[in-house]
């Protein structure tokens, strides 16, 4: 990039950043050539999801929480049915569990890939969206259009329909699709996979900035699979836990500037979930063709260069395709589709893999099932400290950019984590003072 | 150009098209798609009236499309394209506008994690070379976009005309 010098002090004011979800804005402040100031705001209104869900009946979260979000209810739906199962003391059989993550698989390849495609790969080419990008690689944005169709087409035979899946229940689901409905996907499937094999290729191939980041990383691991639908919470810096534990390790803290909670590693540590977190935590356990894709890629297994989260992100939809695909050809419809869960006195947790990152929920039953306490802890406001962590880096080694460069650098910096600020508001807007 | 439809159809809603050819469209097959949430009150306009007009024209219904994403692939082999949503624009709640779809090009629509909008969906559609003949937008001014399936009563009462509106106007394409 040829740069432009800028001021020694300024103010940056990105007052609505693009191609993430939500409303947040970030404001930089740099005097004399010093960062003095980096915040990241969510003004989105806070969405009292934890508060209404205090009186309802125990088999509501599911249905309540996927309402959260749009791109990924399937990660609260499963968090929730772990959660109450937990206090209920069920554990669903494994036939149950598998389609779960079949049906997570397929919400991670549409969320990946609609951010890869269409949100993330634009900033490479330093053009201004997937429009954009289609008129100077049609090819790509119709692979990752396809992609996205399987990602959709998995969740609506599986879940019901595409968003807000409807046959989700605590202990199952409400029917088991047929082996052979799901059968009927898996030449589509096949070439999706192909396409998703030739992404990793494709983003691996992009220029990209020598950022790293010191953070911890946290992600759900599992003995031998990817994490995706349950696992136990481990860390870069070396603890594993129970979900329970974990939530007990983490404080969430008001701060003025957002109405998202900011999460910290026992109160004072900024850490990461999402992509970067899993592959670093999970390399050993990618699927095998993703892991020879990883291999190809030349990406080193513990790279904690944010902006390569695309290279992981596209990694993770060969991950779930792969997974799909086992999934399908191992299949046997769970009978009966669900576990009877009665209610019982007690609290439960549950934790799966958002795309965006490590989602927990807990809850508090009454003995007449009814919810006492909900506590919801989405990936986004865990990552924030983090984000902004991420900032203070990008600004600090590119303090010789321009306004515009530097703003523009700053936006995909934020983008590289692909926050949900709905689902956080519990958040964007720059501001550059100098 | 700026046609009143409504007085031509003896409608009590007026229709404002704008900038649309008519009469250079003779097109075969025709797919109409509600766009909006049923639960966010007017927002549900959209759908309801796609509904309504597939009901009485025998036309496919591609909709109602939460994610304009997802037209992209329903538009293969299309030749006329009409999208029914509900608007913001400042008319009165009610007020039905039919655009050519090119006066939304200019439109500054966030692209967001959750999907992109109809404008940059259309953009892209055509930059695919996967855009229909035509594409027709069915604006009907809302009211009311909070939490809630009701129509406010003034779209509750201008669907009948919308519905009406619509079915001459594909008449005028057979």
């Amino acid at each position: 990039m040829e740069k432009k010098k800028m001021a020694t002090s300024c103010d940056i004011d990105v007052h609505g950043i693009a191609r993430i979800e939500g409303e947040g804005a970030l404001h930089v402040h740099i005097d004399d050539g010093e960062l003095k100031n980096v915040e990241l705001e969510i003004f989105e209104p806070p969405r009292f999801f934890e508060a209404f869900l205090r009186g309802r009946g125990f088999e509501e979260p599911p249905d309540i929480t996927a309402r959260i979000c749009g791109i990924c209810p399937v990660a609260y739906q499963m968090s929730a049915c772990l959660a109450i199962e937990d206090a209920c003391s069920v554990q669903v059989r494994d036939e149950i569990q598998t389609l779960r993550r079949l049906l997570y698989c397929g919400e991670w390849i549409q969320s990946h890939v609609l951010h890869v495609f269409l949100l993330h790969a634009p900033d490479f080419f330093g053009l201004e969206d997937a429009v954009e990008l289609a008129k100077i690689n049609k090819s790509a944005v119709e692979r990752g259009l396809f992609m996205k169709k399987m990602g959709n087409k998995l969740m609506e035979v599986v879940g019901g329909r595409a968003i807000h899946p409807v046959n989700v229940r605590v202990g199952g689901f409400y029917s088991a699709p047929s082996k052979g409905d799901l059968q009927d996907l898996v030449e589509d499937l096949k070439k999706a996979l192909d396409y998703a094999i030739w992404a990793v290729e494709w983003v691996a191939a992009f220029d990209f900035p020598d950022i790293n980041t010191s953070y911890p990383l946290v992600s759900l691991v599992h003995d031998t699979l990817y994490p995706i639908d349950y696992g136990t919470v481990a860390s870069t810096e070396g603890f594993n836990v129970s979900p329970k534990e974990f939530l007990d390790r983490i404080v969430e803290e008001h701060v003025a500037r957002s109405s998202a909670l900011h999460a910290k590693l026992d109160g004072e540590t900024p850490y990461l979930t999402g992509p970067m977190a899993r592959f670093n935590l999970n390399y050993d356990r990618l699927t095998p063709i993703a892991k020879q894709c990883a291999e190809a890629s030349g990406i080193e297994r513990d790279c904690r260069n944010p902006f390569k989260t695309i290279i992981m992100r596209s990694l993770e939809v060969v991950v779930a395709f792969e997974e799909a695909l086992r999934i399908i050809d191992n299949y046997v419809a769970p009978d009966p589709s669900y576990e009877q869960v009665l209610p019982r006195s007690g609290i439960g947790y549950g934790a799966t893999e958002a795309p965006r990152g490590t989602i927990v929920h807990r809850y508090e039953l009454g003995k007449d099932g009814l919810i006492k306490e909900a506590q919801i802890v989405p990936p986004t406001s865990q990552n924030q400290a983090a984000i902004e962590e991420d900032l203070k880096n990008v600004i600090a080694n590119n303090m010789d950019l321009d306004q515009e460069q530097l703003t523009n650098y700053c936006e995909t910096a934020v983008r590289n984590h692909d926050p949900c600020i709905s689902c956080s508001a519990h958040f964007l807007d720059v501001d550059i003072k100098r | 150009m700026h046609i009143v439809l409504g007085s031509l159809l003896g409608c009590r809603h007026q229709a404002i098209v704008v900038g649309t050819d008519m009469d250079a469209l003779k097109s075969t097959k025709i797919v109409i798609a509600g766009i909006g949430n049923y639960y966010r009150c007017d927002d549900g306009a959209g759908p309801q009236i796609a509904d309504e007009v597939a009901e009485i024209t025998n036309i496919d219904n591609i909709g109602p499309i939460s994610e304009p994403l997802d037209l992209i692939e329903q538009f293969e082999g299309v030749k006329l394209a009409i999208l029914i949503d509900a608007m913001k624009s400042g008319e009165p709640p009610g007020t039905i506008r039919i655009f050519d779809v090119d006066l939304l090009s200019d439109t500054k629509q966030l692209t967001s994690t959750h999907g992109i909008g109809l404008g940059r969906t259309l953009q892209l559609a055509d930059a695919l070379g996967k855009s229909p003949e035509k594409v027709i937008v069915v604006g009907i001014e809302g009211k009311v976009f909070g939490d809630g399936n009701q129509l406010s009563p003034e779209v509750r009462e201008a669907i009948p005309d919308a519905v009406k509106i619509i079915d001459q106007f594909i008449l005028s394409q057979s």
